[in-house]
Order: structure tokens, then sequence, then C-alpha cells
């Protein structure tokens, strides 16, 4: 569904610059916000592909290793 | 995004501090374009994790590793955020999107289906007079135990 921006509806000629100021305020914490929850999901990606990795590593050892010696255990990748 | 409309329009005379119709709109236009840009970022890297997530659940190598790194490769779901502020709120109880299975009528047997609607057979003679009524059983108890004497008289 369409819905025109903030921007476009604004359409006084002129605004207090208090109002303004506080506007700007406000943007700045949702980009801040943004911002950290972009880290967040960065660091979910991050850790995701890392185990990916992982997996894709143990998978190949199991194949040239079928016996199955070389099961992971916790201190080999630090966890 | 943040609201426009606390935005005071300034009156002519009024004495305040005030900015041009079109630097606000400049400002805010601009302020819109960041925001956009990282929403669209973070649903980018949202979807990037997720799928790998998925990923490692599904690896078939997971099952191979020690269960406690496992444990440490799957992240946890994410915990629901609690808003207490007061209100009662009633239980909203998310339903299945495909309608639940009724009785299905049907000649051919269902066990052993997985998942199959389970039609009940009708009960015969013994199986209703199991399931009827006390009295009703009483009674025939009562006309059986009268026969039973009348051929032993």
């Amino acid at each position: 569904m369409f819905m025109a921006r903030s921007s476009e509806r604004l359409s006084a000629d002129a605004f207090t610059r208090a109002s303004v100021e506080a506007y700007l305020q406000a943007a700045a914490e949702q980009r801040a916000k943004i911002e950290l929850a972009i880290a967040e999901a960065e660091r979910h990606r991050e850790a995701a592909e890392e185990a990916l990795q992982h997996l894709d590593d143990v998978a190949e050892t199991a194949e040239r290793d079928p016996s199955g010696a070389a099961r992971t255990r916790p201190e080999d990748i630090g966890a | 995004m943040p609201e426009v409309d606390a935005l005071e329009v300034a009156g002519v005379g009024e004495g305040t501090s005030i900015l041009s119709g079109d630097l606000v709109r400049d400002l805010v236009a601009r302020n819109e374009d960041v925001i956009e840009a990282l929403e669209t970022r973070l649903a980018e890297i949202e979807r990037l994790a997720a799928e790998a997530e998925r990923a490692v659940r599904a690896h078939p190598a997971l099952a191979k590793v020690d269960p406690e790194v496992a444990r440490g490769m799957i992240p946890d779901p994410p915990v629901p955020v609690v808003i207490d502020d007061g209100r009662p709120r009633t239980t909203v109880v998310q339903r299945p999107r495909y309608p639940a299975p009724g009785p299905v009528a049907t000649s051919t047997p269902t066990r052993g289906v997985v998942g199959a609607p389970r039609v009940e057979e009708p009960p015969g003679v013994v199986g209703r007079l199991v399931q009827s009524h006390w009295w009703w059983r009483i009674g025939i108890a009562l006309v059986a135990a009268a026969l039973v004497i009348l051929k032993v008289g």
C-alpha cells in the first residue's frame, strides 16, 4: 500500500526551530536504534556462518575418517 | 520514521526562532532516506542471518558434533518482549492455518496412515447397550433375568 513520506506531507512556509530540533533528536535516536539492531543481526550472521563453516569441516573430516574418531570436542573450537 | 506531526508551524510575527519550510522539508526528506536505507540494510542482514541459522539447523554434520558444541551453534529463539503497561490483555492463541480435520465418511481403513483423521466405526448392538443410559441397562438386565427365570421354571 502506498504511503506518502512525511516530507511530502509538510507544506508550511516555516517551522519553529525548537520543534525541528526535537524532530532531529528523535530521528537521531531512531537511527541509533536501527544501527544497534544492524550490529546485533551482523553478529548473529557471523556466528551462524562460522558454525556453518565448522560443520562443513566436520562433514569433510568425517568423509575422510568414517570411523568417527574426529568427533568435535568443545575445546576444539574454543566453546 | 520519527513523526513530523510534532513540527510546529510558525506564524508570522510570533518572535520565535523559525526555519523555512523548504529547509525543513529537505532535512526531513534526507533523514527519511537515511532511515529507509538503514532499515533496508537491517532487513537484508536479518535475512542472511536467518538463512545461515536455518542452514546450521539443517546441516547433516550437526549430529556428528559434540552435543554441547551443537547447542552453542544453534541460536536461542528470540525472547518475547514483555509489555507491562498495566492494561489487561487477552491471550491470542495462534490457530493453525490449515483447517482442523473433520470426520471423513469413507469405507477404506485409515489405520496406519500417518496424519489421517480417525474415523469412528458405528457401535454394534452390544456397543450401543454399553453406551446407553444406566436405567436402560438395568431394564435390559431385568428382562434378561426374567427370561432366564421363565426358562428355568
